[in-house]
């Protein structure tokens, strides 16, 4: 559960939403004030107990066999705010939205809002557009400001990505960037107005974005990207001196930082400051090489020494060049053999290993890179669930006969009599039945989420396969560019008799 | 400048990021179409649960001969005891006992209600005593005396852990 603070003195439970939507995994959890909840009924508080600490299934469960019993009669419309949030995040989108739908009162509206908003971003994320246009159109039309800004913004996300930039672009003119969201509208804006043209107006979007102070680690990694963007555009038009203070903007510990070092060496590279081009890019080949940025930088490196004529280190940097291309295209094809053969990515299914910087092996590494996509992300994120749906199932088997084995057990005593209880409990055939169906049930839930798993697991290793294919095709490019360069290089030595330095 | 800058868009643009899924991110060789079937093995997984959480205490218990105890906690005040432990005696006999982790506690702090004892009752009187332990907590007990009839009983025991002295309540969650 994302976002649903609950925030309670003496059983006074108070719901509040912090916003949620645009950032792929993760979510603000800035509150807002609603209208505070009273946990009458014990398992309503039962619920929250399990979906407070991210049990969704165990807290959706039993949700739905609280309302299934009624055993909700004192928060029964308190419950569906909670439903919907665990059904967003579950991924069970239609479940969602019925229970969003149920909300009712106008103390609730606000935060009915903020759930139609999250539903939208999870439809956007499938790429359900239809899904997207339905939730955005049943909010009301009048809503406080930093709600009409995700509105604007998932609207304009879904004009650019149905090509309509120009109207993208008129949408996200009004928004302030009053939200995270609103900063990603902001930049969104910025890229529209490039496409559609008007690229003063793109780079000075760009350019206040990248000026803007930010709090939160996500927002500082916008920042960055919206300077990347910035100088390599600059570079680009050959205006290295222009491009360099926004490449210099940006961290040298954030995610755009080897394409900034590179970026900063080709303008210096550009000036005709050839050792000051040096400096980033050495930098950058004390870097794991399975970065694209510090790849470009082992074929940068001798390109810069042999243009100030030091053909001699230049040399030896292409030297260590080809055999980190070689080393690292032998690494790359075993992980693809191993991935076709289904003997990898065991470590990241798991959840071992779940940033680049943890990869230990270049199939990890192509897993973590096609996390950005929302096909591969969705397909992983319902992977790891049906492996747990799988885990589950097989307790649920071992319990429902334990049960049905002691129900049994207790029908047959309840022959006689029993001192301890004023009536007489018996277990129909019926319940047995019952007992008999669920397990049948089960089975073939365990059947068909078999099948499932295998048809994820497939999907997810061709996917990662492709990737890999790609990766061993621009290491081949640059093995034999670095060795070419390594040849045009020992001719020129050659033919001016060079001296090494 | 500029028409330097627009010779060079399209081909940058391919590059920069578009925002947050457009971002560059590598496509998908092909469409991930079973967002449909693992949506709905995942509710018949969810409708497994709920169906086995009801007939194992229907089948098992007659709702008129259950008894319920829910533990609460009072304010958001108290400091979470990695050590804190609830056990609960019934008519002299341990029938739960719960050593609740730093997850748990700051979910009882935010508002949840946990379930500590699901089980039978005789009708007649009964005592019950609620124990608290932990390191920070320190202990203190209380006892509820009862009469239990024939039909559901839920009691919740509920702590202050704001003051030194924890306060131990235990009610009948229907007089509320």
């Amino acid at each position: 559960m994302t976002f649903v603070l609950l925030k309670r003195s003496f059983r006074q439970v108070t719901l509040s939403l912090g916003a949620v939507l645009m950032c792929v995994g993760s979510a603000s959890a800035t509150p807002l004030p609603m209208p505070p909840v009273e946990v009458k009924d014990p398992y309503y508080g039962e619920v929250l107990f399990h979906a407070l600490q991210q049990d969704k299934v165990i807290a959706l469960s039993h949700l739905l066999a609280a309302i299934k019993s009624n055993r909700l009669p004192a928060n029964k419309n308190d419950v569906w705010p909670v439903a919907a949030d665990l059904f967003i995040d579950y991924g069970l989108l239609e479940d969602a939205r019925q229970a969003v739908d149920l909300i009712q009162g106008k103390q609730m509206l606000e935060l009915q809002s903020q759930l139609r908003l999250k539903l939208a971003h999870a439809y956007y994320q499938r790429n359900d557009g239809k899904g997207v246009e339905e939730s955005i159109e049943r909010l009301p039309k009048s809503l406080p400001d930093d709600l009409e800004e995700q509105r604007d913004v998932l609207r304009a996300l879904l004009l650019m990505r149905n090509g309509q930039l120009r109207r993208a672009a008129e949408l996200l003119a009004g928004v302030k960037g009053r939200t995270e969201q609103g900063h990603y509208g902001r930049y969104n804006y910025a890229i529209a107005l490039l496409k559609t043209g008007a690229l003063e107006e793109g780079v000075e979007e760009l350019n206040k974005l990248g000026r803007q102070n930010f709090a939160s680690e996500e927002m500082r990694s916008l920042k960055d990207k919206a300077n990347l963007a910035l100088g390599y555009l600059l570079l680009q038009a050959k205006s290295p001196m222009e491009a360099k203070p926004y490449l210099e903007r940006i961290r040298l510990n954030g995610l755009h930082s080897g394409r900034a070092l590179l970026g900063i060496g080709w303008a210096n590279l550009m000036l005709s400051m050839h050792e000051q081009a040096l400096v980033p890019w050495m930098e950058l080949l004390k870097r794991n090489p399975s970065e694209g940025a510090v790849l470009e930088a082992y074929m940068a490196v001798p390109y810069a020494l042999s243009q100030a004529m030091a053909s001699g280190q230049a040399l030896k940097y292409y030297d260590t060049a080809i055999t980190t291309y070689a080393s690292e295209l032998k690494r790359t094809d075993a992980a693809l053999a191993a991935v076709q053969k289904s003997v990898a990515l065991q470590n990241f299914l798991d959840e071992k290993q779940t940033t680049v910087g943890s990869a230990t092996s270049p199939e990890v590494r192509a897993a973590i890179q096609l996390m950005a996509n929302s096909d591969f992300f969705l397909a992983v994120s319902n992977y790891r669930d049906l492996r747990r749906v799988q885990e589950a199932v097989q307790q649920r088997l071992r319990e429902i006969s334990l049960l049905a084995s002691s129900a049994s057990k207790k029908s047959n005593a309840n022959d006689q009599p029993n001192p301890g209880l004023t009536q007489r409990q018996s277990v129909s055939s019926e319940v047995k039945q019952q007992f008999s169906d669920l397990s049948t049930r089960a089975e073939k839930l365990k059947r068909d989420n078999a099948v499932a798993l295998k048809e994820h697991t497939a999907y997810i290793q061709r996917e990662v396969a492709v990737k890999l294919e790609q990766e061993k095709a621009r290491l081949s490019v640059y093995l034999a560019q670095a060795r070419f360069s390594m040849a045009q290089l020992y001719d020129r030595v050659a033919d001016r008799k060079e001296p090494a330095r | 400048m500029f028409v330097r800058l627009f010779a060079i868009a399209a081909m940058l643009l391919s590059q920069v990021s578009v925002g947050i899924a457009e971002e560059a991110v590598p496509r998908s060789s092909t469409p991930y179409t079973f967002d449909k079937t693992a949506q709905a093995l995942k509710k018949e997984a969810l409708e497994i649960n709920r169906d086995l959480v009801l007939l194992s205490e229907e089948a098992l218990i007659p709702t008129s001969a259950q008894l319920a105890v829910f533990l609460s906690l009072q304010s958001n005040t108290g400091a979470v005891d990695s050590s804190m432990q609830v056990k609960l005696a019934l008519d002299g006999n341990v029938i739960a006992n719960h050593v609740y982790t730093p997850k748990e506690q700051e979910a009882l702090f935010k508002g949840g209600v946990h379930r500590l004892y699901f089980g039978n009752l005789p009708v007649g009187g009964h005592e019950l005593v609620a124990y608290l332990e932990g390191n920070k907590v320190g202990t203190s007990s209380t006892t509820f005396n009862f009469n239990k009839v024939w039909q559901q009983k839920l009691i919740e025991v509920n702590m202050n852990l704001a003051d030194k002295a924890p306060k131990l309540i235990i009610r009948d969650w229907q007089s509320q």
